[in-house]
Formats: C-alpha cells, sequence, structure tokens
C-alpha cells in the first residue's frame, strides 16, 4: 500500500492535468482520473515490470479517454485539421513568444487545446505535459509511430494558428 | 513577406527536450492538481481492492469463532459419548467377568468315557467347557450348525438370551453323576418320531424349538454321546420350565409321543404331578395337534 501511495504522489499531478486538459471538463477529469486509478490497481497483477509505469498508465488512461470522446461526440476529420495545416504561413517577425504577452500566451495555448481534434490533442498533451518521445506516445495510443508524428504536425500548425490570429 | 514554416523543423523543436517555444508556454500554464477528496477516494479503493484478496477482518473473526465453537461442539460430544461407553461398561462388566467364568467339570470315570467316545463327542463336551461365546463360534463353524442355519430359523422371540452361567455346573455336575446316557436314536427312527410335516402345522414357537431339536438330532445321529453343547443346552433350559428335571426332559423328548404321553402319566401317578406338567407342556409344544385324553388335558390346564 505504501508503494502504491508512491507512485500516485509521483504520478497523480501529470495524471490529472493530462486528464483534464483532454477532456476539458473537471468533472470528467475527476471521474476518469478516479477511474485509472482504480484500473491500475485492479490490474496490477498484468503489469510487467519492463515496462514503463507512466506508459502503462497513461495507456489506461488514453483508453478511458478515448472512449468518453466516442461516447460524447463525433471525432474531427482529418479533412479539417489538413485546411488549418494549408494555412501555416506566418511572417518571422509574428512568432508567438514576440507579439504576445506572457498572459495572452498561455490564454492562447490553452484555448488552441481545447480547440484541437482529440486525437491531436490527446497525442500534443503526451508529449507537453508528459514527456513523451514518438515511440512513447506510439505504445500509449495504439497508433504507429508516423501517425503519431503527422498529428503532432498538425496539432503544432493548429496551435501556431491560434498564436497568429 | 511571409515565411513558410517547416513542419518537420517545427515538430523536431517541439520534441527535444524543452519543448521548443511551445513546450516553454506549456510549462508556464497552471498546473492543476487532483483535488484532496479525489486523493482519499483513490487510495481508499486502492487500500480496499488490496485488502479484498484477503479475508476481511470480519469474516477472519467469524472463521476463527466459527472453528472454536467447533472444537468445543465435538469436545463435547466426545466427552458424552465417552461417559456413555464408560456407564456401559461398568453396567456390563459384571456379566462379562461373570461369563469369563470358565465352568470346570470335575473329571470323572464317566466323563473320560464320553471323551474317548468319538472326537465329535469330545467336541461337545468342549463346547461345556467354553465360554458362550466361544462355544458360539466355535459352532459357527460346524457343518452340523450349517445345516440347522438352512432350515427355517427360529423366531426372535424364541431365542432368548443365554442363561446365566450358574446354573451349568449343576446341569453338568448331574450329567457326570448320571450313568451312560440313552443310545442314541438313529436318523430314521428320529425322522419317524418327529414327521415334517408335523413341523409345518406347528407355531412358530413350536417350529424354533424342533429348529432345536433338529440340530440335536443331527449332532446325534453324527454318532456323538447324548449330551448337548452349552448354548443347546441353555436354549433348552430357557424353554424348560425348571432347570431341575431339564435332562429328563431332554431325554422323554426323543421318546414316540405314546412313549412320551405314558411317561407323563407315569410321573403323575408317580405323584411327580410339576415334571408330568412340565413335560406336557413341552409335549403340547412340541406336537401341539395331538389329542391328549381327558386325564392329561386337565393336568396341563
Amino acid at each position: 500500500m505504501l508503494a502504491f501511495e508512491m507512485l500516485y504522489r509521483r504520478h497523480r499531478g501529470t495524471l490529472y492535468r493530462f486528464l483534464l486538459r483532454s477532456l476539458r471538463q473537471r468533472a470528467d477529469a475527476d471521474e476518469l482520473f478516479q477511474e485509472t486509478w482504480s484500473r491500475a490497481v485492479a490490474a496490477r497483477e498484468r503489469y510487467r515490470v519492463e515496462a514503463k509505469f507512466t506508459t502503462w498508465l497513461l495507456q489506461i488512461a488514453h483508453n478511458l479517454v478515448i472512449d468518453r470522446f466516442r461516447r460524447s461526440r463525433p471525432q474531427a476529420s482529418a479533412e479539417e485539421a489538413e485546411v488549418v495545416f494549408s494555412q501555416l504561413d506566418a511572417p518571422e517577425d509574428e512568432q508567438p513568444d514576440r507579439v504576445l504577452s506572457e498572459f495572452e500566451q498561455r490564454r492562447r495555448l490553452q484555448l488552441a487545446l481545447e480547440e484541437l481534434p482529440e486525437e491531436q490533442r490527446v497525442t500534443f498533451l503526451l508529449r507537453m505535459e508528459n514527456g513523451l518521445g514518438l515511440e512513447e506516445i506510439a505504445e500509449v495510443t495504439g497508433a504507429g509511430r508516423e501517425t503519431v508524428k503527422s498529428r503532432l504536425r498538425y496539432a503544432l500548425a493548429r496551435v501556431r494558428a491560434r498564436f497568429e490570429t | 513577406m511571409s515565411k513558410r514554416r517547416d513542419p518537420e523543423q517545427d515538430l523536431q523543436r517541439l520534441l527535444d527536450e524543452d519543448g521548443g517555444e511551445f513546450g516553454a508556454i506549456y510549462r508556464r500554464l497552471s498546473h492543476p492538481e487532483p483535488p484532496r477528496r479525489l486523493d482519499r477516494v483513490v487510495i481508499a479503493n486502492a487500500a480496499r481492492a488490496v485488502r479484498g484478496n484477503r479475508a476481511p477482518p470480519a469474516q477472519r473473526w467469524l472463521l476463527g469463532l466459527g472453528s472454536a465453537a467447533g472444537i468445543v461442539l465435538a469436545a463435547g460430544i466426545a466427552w458424552q459419548v465417552g461417559k456413555q461407553i464408560d456407564s456401559q461398561e461398568a453396567q456390563t462388566s459384571p456379566e462379562r467377568s461373570h461369563r469369563s467364568v470358565i465352568p470346570v467339570e470335575p473329571i470323572s470315570e464317566s466323563t473320560r468315557l464320553q471323551k474317548s467316545v468319538s472326537p465329535d463327542a469330545a467336541a461337545a463336551m468342549a463346547d461345556k467347557e467354553m465360554p458362550v461365546e466361544a462355544v458360539h463360534a466355535k459352532q459357527e463353524s460346524v457343518p452340523a450348525v450349517r445345516r440347522r442355519m438352512a432350515s427355517p430359523p427360529p423366531a426372535p422371540a424364541a431365542a432368548p438370551p443365554p442363561p446365566p452361567i450358574p446354573e451349568a455346573p449343576p446341569l453338568l455336575e448331574q450329567r457326570a453323576a448320571e450313568p451312560e446316557p440313552a443310545p442314541a436314536m438313529s436318523a430314521a427312527d428320529e425322522a419317524q418320531a418327529f414327521p415334517e410335516k408335523k413341523d409345518n402345522a406347528s407355531s412358530e414357537g413350536t417350529s424354533s424349538a424342533l429348529g432345536a431339536l433338529r440340530s440335536e438330532r443331527q449332532d446325534q445321529a453324527a454318532g456323538n454321546a447324548a449330551t448337548m453343547s452349552a448354548p443347546k443346552a441353555a436354549v433348552e433350559q430357557s424353554r424348560a420350565p425348571s432347570p431341575n428335571s431339564s435332562v429328563k426332559l431332554r431325554q422323554n423328548m426323543h421318546l414316540a409321543p405314546q412313549d412320551w404321553l405314558a411317561e407323563i402319566v407315569r410321573l403323575k401317578n408317580a405323584g411327580h404331578r410339576q415334571e408330568a406338567i412340565e413335560n406336557l407342556r413341552l409335549f403340547r409344544r412340541m406336537h401341539p395337534d395331538w389329542q391328549l385324553s381327558d386325564e392329561l388335558r386337565r393336568l396341563a390346564e
């Protein structure tokens, strides 16, 4: 029980923020946060020591998030993201760190994250919040490495588009 | 002029350790933490799940209590059973010690002669000297008894418990003091004396008596002396009215019905009224269909 508490203290913040920013609803985040830990405890027998605990925990959380997305609304189409991606033409002097105040930067990033299609948002958050690499994100999401790269590219383009408007 | 960005380069910057320009902004975002109540709920759920694999304390307590109750119950039952066994042993021990007394027959010429008559006679004498249980065990191996077993079994009511052993010594002494027993009847003679049709017509008690008699007759037909084993004698004694006249009664039983009736009349006339009545009672048991004279009927009544 002590080991679990240690793990919990270490991962609770990042997991919670990943869920909160993925779901954008605190109530949903609370619910899935609790559910993620319950499933982790229930599935502890299946946990392989060689696997990274963060990856394993985020796999559980990601699956719950995707299920919630599927139940709540249809996913954004890839074509929609492509349109945003094609509009990525920004002058160098309009880079976000130069133009916007710090508060505005944070606000716009927050808005950009919320507007991202779910798969891209999750992938982006796994990179930004949890610091996962391409392989780890691919492992967590069950997607291929190139798919992960593509999602990250699209997400990055959308975020940048938010900063340039 | 706007410069078109290279997505691969942006991605590479994002995948850098610092997360690039957006990584820096992201780190400045607020860091919401799960509420305390959520921490408590999660940890409590985990603790409950971990404890779920073991037996809950209440169940363990019940298990212990149940085990203790079972042990106490078993001990109580064992104590009660032991107490009952002790009381039964205390009741039966006098009988056992009584039974274990082997009557010793004084060595006399007549017994020596009887022992030298034949092996069967010797076996019969050994029966006399054995305790009742041993005699029963030995009789099981005698083929003559097997034949008796093949005959219709006597009614349970007609099989009284073995008689008390103290009655045996007088019987044996009396028998030892008697002269040579009457020569045994041949099987053919006995078959004539006790026809089978009377067996069928007889009552249940009579059939049991006949069964005993038939076994005795078979033993005698084998050539042994007119001695009976202790259990057989005991069975006969239990049916006979008086142990004093049992030997004579057994002798009279082997007589032809007319001769037996004549003997009864002789006994009555000789003043042995009680003995005559005992003989007559046994006669009526063995020959229930026999028409008695008025004199004998009055005697029986």
